[in-house]
């Protein structure tokens, strides 16, 4: 039997199903992704409706996949609660079938902002914690304070604000900002952190 | 790669009764559709939402998707194993309890496939109208 891309795609051909398909990946699949991101966030279906302002039998429906009636404003503010971003887009049906078949079991749990592994390129902190307006001054493209030191990275479970970076991006992060780098290592001769100083 | 297997039965001439059901007149694009579309997001949920799957009181090997179209009732029923394999051998449209006869069909069915394999085959996502 052919691989269930191909057989989707054949139904692709049929636009009523194309239509109907791309209205399920959301009425199907977002009830059970805003449970099990409830699941770990709170103790219950009413914990989480008193962090919406909702009630409980509000965030049953929520959950269940025959509802079909999810708004972008109730996305917006379940997003917000769960700490997370939202995106609405159109895109081809090639990315729809792909996500469709491609999908993985992390999918339904998406992380918090401060989970996100992914924001740690955009983590740069002091020794001492983050530096948030600093951050905000490269944003704008203004050059860092002379002499800063900023760990970029570490390895192992350590952290800034626990969002690890791998050490390797370390230096292309510093080349982007046009800092010069160096690179420490501990006793043991494991590589712990790398710390970059501003010209 | 999902984390579950779906599979139809077979009938003794090896037709998939399953995807002939869901291609039939009882059942509307719509609700084939999203038949087809839980059984995608399923297939990677190590657990599956009571919203979605539910347990039938006094069958305890039975279960059943929870599709509603327009109102109406659209029941795949099936069992779990071996391993994480879901295998639907039975359907109705029913908006009330299930009939007897129907869940005591979805069991042989269960016996059967249980006792041979071959009794059924990776669910069948294309429609018969698409099938080259």
């Amino acid at each position: 039997m052919s691989s269930v891309r191909s057989q989707l795609l054949a139904n692709f051909q049929d636009k009523k199903y194309r239509d109907l398909f791309v209205a399920e990946q959301i009425f199907s699949g977002l009830p059970a992704k805003i449970r099990s991101m409830r699941m770990r966030r709170f103790d219950s279906q009413g914990a989480f409706a008193g962090a919406l302002g909702k009630r409980q039998s509000w965030v049953s429906q929520l959950e269940n996949p025959n509802y079909g009636r999810l708004s972008l404003t109730t996305l917006l503010e379940i997003a917000a609660v769960f700490d997370v971003g939202l995106r609405v887009d159109f895109v081809p049906f090639s990315e729809v079938l792909d996500a469709a078949t491609s999908r993985t079991r992390e999918w339904f749990d998406v992380p918090t902002y401060k989970e996100d592994r992914g924001l740690a390129e955009a983590q740069i902190a002091t020794p001492h914690g983050a530096a948030p307006e600093w951050v905000e001054q490269l944003a704008r493209g203004n050059q860092p304070r002379r002499g800063l030191t900023i760990v970029t990275g570490f390895t192992g479970q350590a952290g800034i604000g626990g969002l690890p970076m791998p050490p390797k991006k370390a230096p292309q992060i510093a080349g982007d900002l046009g800092i010069t780098g160096t690179v420490n290592q501990s006793a043991s001769g494991v590589l712990s952190e790398r710390r970059y100083a501003s010209a | 790669m999902p984390l579950w297997t779906f599979r139809d039965y077979l009938d003794a001439g090896g037709t998939n009764v399953i995807r002939q059901w869901m291609d039939s007149d009882e059942v509307p694009l719509e609700a084939a559709v999203k038949i087809d579309t839980r059984i995608l997001f399923l297939a990677d949920l190590p657990v599956w939402p009571p919203q979605y799957v539910s347990a039938i009181t006094g069958w305890p090997d039975l279960l059943e998707l929870r599709v509603v179209y327009a109102g109406n009732q659209y029941r795949p029923l099936g069992f779990y194993g071996p391993g994480y394999e879901f295998t639907i051998v039975h359907a109705a449209v029913e908006k009330r309890k299930l009939p007897r006869h129907v869940l005591v069909t979805a069991t042989e069915r269960m016996n059967i496939v249980r006792s041979d394999r071959r009794r059924s085959c990776a669910h069948e996502f294309r429609k018969k109208s698409t099938a080259g």
